[in-house]
């Protein structure tokens, strides 16, 4: 972690216990309690992360993405995106650590400074989870549909990997 | 969303299956139950500390300020009465979002998604903005991507960085531009 967000973690924990102390009569027990709804949370959204693990797992290792790169790769080169980062472009909106795998692998088959590596990089950078930040969002809130947030979501990533691959 | 989980792991049971990689494939089932756990083990442990460090702002009655600066950014898009403790959330989310904190982003997206819930139509409407410019994926240091080429013995690491702050900019408006123009079919239809 870089020290400007450390610095930024520590200011925060020291405001908060600054708080507690001025106006939340002492902050312990109000930290108890935001503690335990934060566990009870993370409960309740354990059942939505194993159904995403079981779907990324078998992704991964079963050539779903592999039939995929197949069929996408001539679209890719047609719109100027490098077909061999699309493993690590197809993989970033289910998984964070997936993706960062992927990216690894492309740099050490490709070269660290070479564009395909570079497009990864800045596919993997300026993107979020998309399909795991929904999960995981929407089944704490116990929100079963909302329209327009994949479709949003799923077409302003594709054009952030488009300008990814029109900068580099 | 439903539909789509299960579209997607028909896929891969039939990719694992015709490319006869079915010892992987079961093990990567029998796996993912730990992965899931240990995957929420860790959310549940940022959950845990910055749940409790959000609570002290709410007994102390100072999320005025926090909740402010979100609300005058955010208020255009939203254009719903929210309650106050709701933007706070939203704002200490996308804070942490900006800062690459991921481990205490999504605790305060999650805080923030559970009071949005509790809020009715103009909640949804909250969760919506909420959701799209998280997944529009701003950040304003790319600091493990730029780790990670360095390890790879990348001669300018650094070199990403102009070029990821642009396209998550891009995708970004990309993003705001799309809800506006579906919220005013919407009107109209």
């Amino acid at each position: 972690m870089d020290s400007v967000a450390a610095a930024l973690v520590l200011g925060t924990v020291g405001g908060m216990a600054l708080l507690g102390l001025w106006k939340g009569g002492g902050g312990y027990e109000a930290f108890l309690r935001g503690a335990r709804d934060g566990l009870h949370t993370g409960v309740e959204i354990l059942p939505a992360l194993a159904a995403m693990m079981l779907l990324i797992g078998l992704i991964r290792v079963g050539g779903l993405a592999e039939v995929l790169e197949g069929l996408l790769g001539p679209l890719a080169e047609a719109v100027g995106f490098p077909r061999e980062a699309l493993t690590v472009l197809l993989l970033r909106p289910l998984s964070g650590a997936g993706s960062l795998a992927a990216l690894e692998a492309l740099m050490v088959t490709q070269g660290p400074d070479t564009r395909a590596s570079m497009v990864g990089a800045v596919v993997v950078g300026s993107s979020e989870t998309i399909f795991y930040t929904l999960t995981v969002y929407l089944s704490a809130a116990g929100v079963k549909k909302l329209p327009r947030a994949l479709s949003i979501s799923l077409i302003s990533w594709l054009a952030g990997c488009l300008a990814a691959a029109w900068l580099c | 969303m439903r539909r789509v989980w299960g579209i997607l792991l028909l896929l891969a049971v039939m990719a694992a299956l015709g490319f006869r990689r079915w010892g992987e494939g079961a093990a990567a089932v029998l796996a993912a139950g730990n992965q899931a756990l240990n995957l929420g083990m860790t959310l549940m442990g940022g959950m845990m500390v910055w749940g409790g460090l959000m609570a002290i702002l709410q007994e102390s009655g100072a999320m005025g300020p926090v909740s402010r600066w979100v609300r005058r950014l955010l208020q255009p898009l939203v254009r719903r009465e929210l309650s106050e403790e709701s933007w706070a959330a939203m704002g200490m989310n996308l804070a942490a979002n900006l800062l690459g904190l991921g481990n205490a982003a999504t605790p305060f997206g999650i805080r923030a998604a559970q009071l949005l819930a509790g809020q009715g139509e103009s909640g949804l409407r909250g969760l919506l903005v909420l959701l799209v410019i998280n997944n529009s994926g701003l950040e304003l240091m790319p600091s493990s991507v730029m780790t990670l080429r360095q390890q790879a013995g990348s001669i300018a690491p650094g070199a990403i960085w102009l070029p990821t702050l642009a396209a998550t900019g891009i995708s970004t408006l990309v993003a705001v531009v799309l809800l506006c123009w579906t919220d005013r079919r919407e009107k109209r239809g």
